[in-house]
């Protein structure tokens, strides 16, 4: 234990110590020395407290000074990094898929920047807005659908356990110009492409609520406007999974394709919105509006479903009879039966006007298409042209039985003539011995044959009386030669069909 | 340098320090009310955007407003209809502070100093003028709002006269939005919903309208399909016509083709008939046949002994007949 007097402080020079602390070059030996004391009366040791001391001080101070040296530089660079921090903050980078504007305190200075590296004034005194110019893209999801509606889950599903009427404020769906209830969804994209006016007009926090109002609102317009027929037609606007089971359509049905009524539905709604914008001049266009659904509300949906089977129904039964008429067209004349028919019509019509020359003139066309002078041609009838004509079916049996007819006759008598003309010259030289040689090789022949059995009856013979039956090996015979016939005008019309 | 580089960190320092003390900034969204000593008069108003002097705070103080579009959309409210049928309608409306003074005038007091106050009291005042514009259902019947064909629907008359009653009241001592300094960009009817009750008649009348449609479609479905069927036979009738006439013309050509050959046989008619008799009875009779035949059958009576010796005096055909008979 060190005893002090106590006074020590008093003497030290008042300078000496601050100089260290600034840094300036303090010699040790300007440390504070303790002045001279008086002789103690007691001393309880006896070593070098006064130069310990004076070393450890003079570590202390060297310690502090370094500190504060490297405090002061830290500070200066901090505040040169703030500054540098200050003016680098006007650069900016306006990306590919957006334009800025460049503002200095608060006005816009010039026109829109494009993407790339711009510079402005530091943050406080200016800077860069960006906007961005990605198509954007929003959903009318549930606004016009039951309540607790979720677009993440199955429509179908939904749809069934929907309530069995609507309340207001909490089902939506849109009235329809015939004053009828239909749940609806929709989609829309649309474009910032005027920066300056969207910049100056549209709060951001507020720029989706306005687009979904405008949306909306067109929607309301658009179905007020349009009856409930003309949006479900063809049902093509309730998708498949919408559908109840065991309900599926055909395979065409099932497919939601648009129809021109939802194109043209599609597009009112682009222009509704449009109109809007371009009042409000808010600096977006709407690019699209599409009807992701419309269906009837649940409980109409069976009568709406049956209503749509029933019209799947009707439509098949034109298609199909449509394809019948063909078929029996087809194989009534080939191709050539719808330029038949309009030549016939035309000929008819000629006829009713008494224009003998021109149903005359019409009547050889119609022959010429008959004998297949125009097989394989385009044919054009009254200004309209059919493809590859070619005569078949029973129409070409028809001409060509008459055709094979009329040159079977001739032959038949230029033989039969040449016949008689070369059995003239035998008859003339011997007329009865002619005849009786004509007659015996006759019948011979009609005697020789298999199915003639002779009965002669001696002369004087009582009544002679014939049980006749039906031959049942002829009607066979003629039943065959029948179907043969059938079948050779088939695969001659087949034929036909495919040249 | 460390003396240059404090002399410039204390001037900015200053400078940043009278900036904010002195100036401020109109931003090109926004608009401005600086009022002196709490007095604010025409002057006070600062759209243009830019760096602004002022007094120091306390003795000038500055309010900005937006002048953005803002969306606001109450919810919906039933209104009657001039038919007397019941909607429940909502609407939009966007809306901007058009009048700064006259908005600061209004709000100040009510809100205190907060503009986001201003803006819920302004919102609060709007709701109400809204909710008593939408009454201008009342001037129009269920049939003019709802009306096929583009155009027809009154819907778009509705929101102008909206829009019209909230700019300009026609009641007396009731305000407009323009007392309140705001000024209405867009009036939109985003949902027109029916009373439940009235969803079920409606319900009703649809399921009524499918059911009639249905038996409709089917039977036009049958008739069409009928007739089409029937028209194609009919056609297809008439092509065959046509073809039979041709074909009984080419019949007529080989008609008149064998008739020159039949003239040639006119030398010796008996002679020509009776060959055609021996042809009937070589190529036919007797043939997939069962023929029971008189023997006067023929005209020339080949089977008729005396017949033949009439016709043709045959004595010598009776000597070999008479040896055949026995």
């Amino acid at each position: 234990m060190n005893e002090h007097t106590g006074n020590e402080h008093e003497k030290q020079p008042d300078n000496a110590p601050l100089e260290g602390v600034l840094g300036h070059d303090a010699p040790v030996e300007a440390m504070p020395v303790e002045a001279p004391r008086r002789k103690a009366s007691l001393t309880l040791r006896e070593d070098d407290v006064r130069t310990d001391r004076t070393v450890s001080m003079e570590a202390a101070n060297k310690s502090l000074a370094d500190a504060l040296r490297i405090a002061y530089v830290c500070v200066q660079g901090v505040m040169v990094l703030l500054i540098a921090a200050f003016f680098l903050s006007g650069f900016q980078q306006v990306d590919q898929s957006e334009e800025g504007l460049r503002v200095r305190f608060g006005a816009v200075m010039d026109g829109t920047l494009e993407p790339g590296a711009h510079l402005s004034w530091p943050k406080g005194l200016g800077e860069i807005v960006r906007i961005s110019q990605t198509q954007q893209q929003y959903q009318i999801a549930g606004d016009f659908m039951p309540s607790g509606y979720d677009p993440s889950r199955d429509i179908n599903a939904q749809l069934r356990s929907g309530t069995q009427s609507l309340r207001p404020g909490a089902d939506g769906s849109l009235i329809t110009a015939d004053g009828l209830l239909v749940p609806a969804q929709g989609a829309f994209t649309y474009r910032r492409d005027a920066i300056r006016a969207f910049a100056e007009s549209v709060l951001p926090e507020d720029e989706e609520k306005i687009a979904k109002a405008m949306v909306r609102r067109a929607m309301v317009l658009a179905f007020a406007e349009t009856p409930i027929d003309e949006l479900l037609t063809r049902g093509s606007l309730v998708p498949a999974a919408a559908q109840p089971e065991g309900e599926a359509e055909s395979e065409d049905d099932a497919q939601p394709a648009p129809s021109s009524a939802v194109s043209s539905l599609e597009g009112r709604l682009r222009r509704i919105v449009n109109e809007q914008v371009r009042d409000a001049n808010y600096g977006i266009t709407m690019d699209s509006v599409t009807i992701g659904l419309i269906t009837p509300p649940l409980r109409t949906r069976q009568s709406y479903q049956q209503a749509l089977t029933a019209e799947s129904e009707a439509r098949a039964a034109r298609e199909t009879a449509l394809g019948t008429a063909r078929q029996t067209l087809n194989s009534t004349a080939g191709t050539a039966a719808r330029p038949l028919l309009a030549l016939i019509d035309e000929f008819e019509r000629r006829t009713d006007l008494q224009d003998e020359v021109g149903a005359t003139e019409i009547l050889g066309e119609i022959y010429r298409m008959l004998d297949g002078d125009y097989d394989g041609t385009n044919v054009e009838v009254l200004s309209e042209t059919y493809a590859d004509v070619r005569i078949g079916g029973r129409v070409a049996s028809i001409v060509r039985a008459g055709l094979r007819d009329s040159r079977t006759m001739g032959d038949i008598a230029r033989r039969e003539a040449e016949n008689f003309e070369a059995k003239l010259q035998q008859y003339t030289a011997n007329p009865q011995a002619f005849i009786v040689r004509e007659w015996t090789e006759a019948m011979n022949g009609f005697l020789a044959l298999n199915s003639v059995q002779p009965y002669y009856l001696p002369p004087g013979s009582g009544p002679f009386e014939l049980l006749i039956n039906t031959d049942p090996e002829i009607a066979r015979q003629r039943q065959r030669e029948e179907q043969s016939q059938i079948l050779g005008d088939n695969i001659e019309f087949q034929r036909d069909m495919r040249r | 340098m460390p003396r240059a580089l404090l002399l410039i960190i204390g001037l900015l320092i200053l400078a940043g320090f009278g900036r904010f003390a002195s100036t401020y900034t109109v931003r090109f969204t926004e608009n401005a009310v600086v009022t002196q000593f709490g007095q604010a008069d025409e002057d006070s108003v600062v759209s243009a955007p830019g760096l602004k002097w002022k007094l120091p705070s306390p003795l000038s103080t500055v309010t900005k407003y937006d002048k953005r579009a803002r969306f606001l959309e109450p919810a919906p409210e039933t209104f009657a209809t001039a038919d007397q049928s019941q909607l429940v309608v909502q609407a939009f409306i966007t809306w901007r502070v058009d009048d700064p003074l006259t908005f600061y005038k209004r709000h100040r007091g009510e809100a205190g100093s907060s503009t986001s106050e201003h803006y819920r009291v302004a919102e609060n005042n709007l709701r109400s003028i809204l909710r008593s514009a939408l009454s201008e259902v009342s001037g129009f019947s269920r049939e003019e709002l709802f009306a096929a064909g583009s155009g027809n629907s009154k819907l778009r008359e509705l929101e102008d006269a909206i829009k019209r009653r909230m700019t300009t009241p026609p009641d007396e001592g009731v305000e407009g939005v323009g007392a309140y300094g705001i000024a209405i960009d867009l009036v939109g009817i985003t949902s027109i919903e029916l009373p439940e009750s009235v969803t079920q008649q409606v319900f009703a009348l649809m399921q009524a309208g499918r059911e009639k449609i249905t038996n409709e479609t089917r039977s036009e479905g049958e008739a069409t399909a009928q007739l089409i069927t029937s028209e194609a036979e009919s056609s297809a009738e008439r092509i065959v016509q046509f073809a039979e006439l041709r074909a009984g013309e080419l019949r007529n050509r080989g008609e008149r083709e064998a008739e020159r050959f039949l003239a040639r046989q006119a030398v010796n008619p008996e002679l020509a008939v009776f060959l055609q008799q021996l042809k009937l009875l070589e190529d036919n009779i007797g043939r997939r046949t069962t023929l029971v035949l008189p023997t006067d059958f023929f005209s020339l009576s080949i089977f008729d002994r005396e017949a033949l010796d009439a016709r043709f005096n045959l004595n010598e055909l009776r000597e070999i007949r008479g040896g055949s008979d026995q």
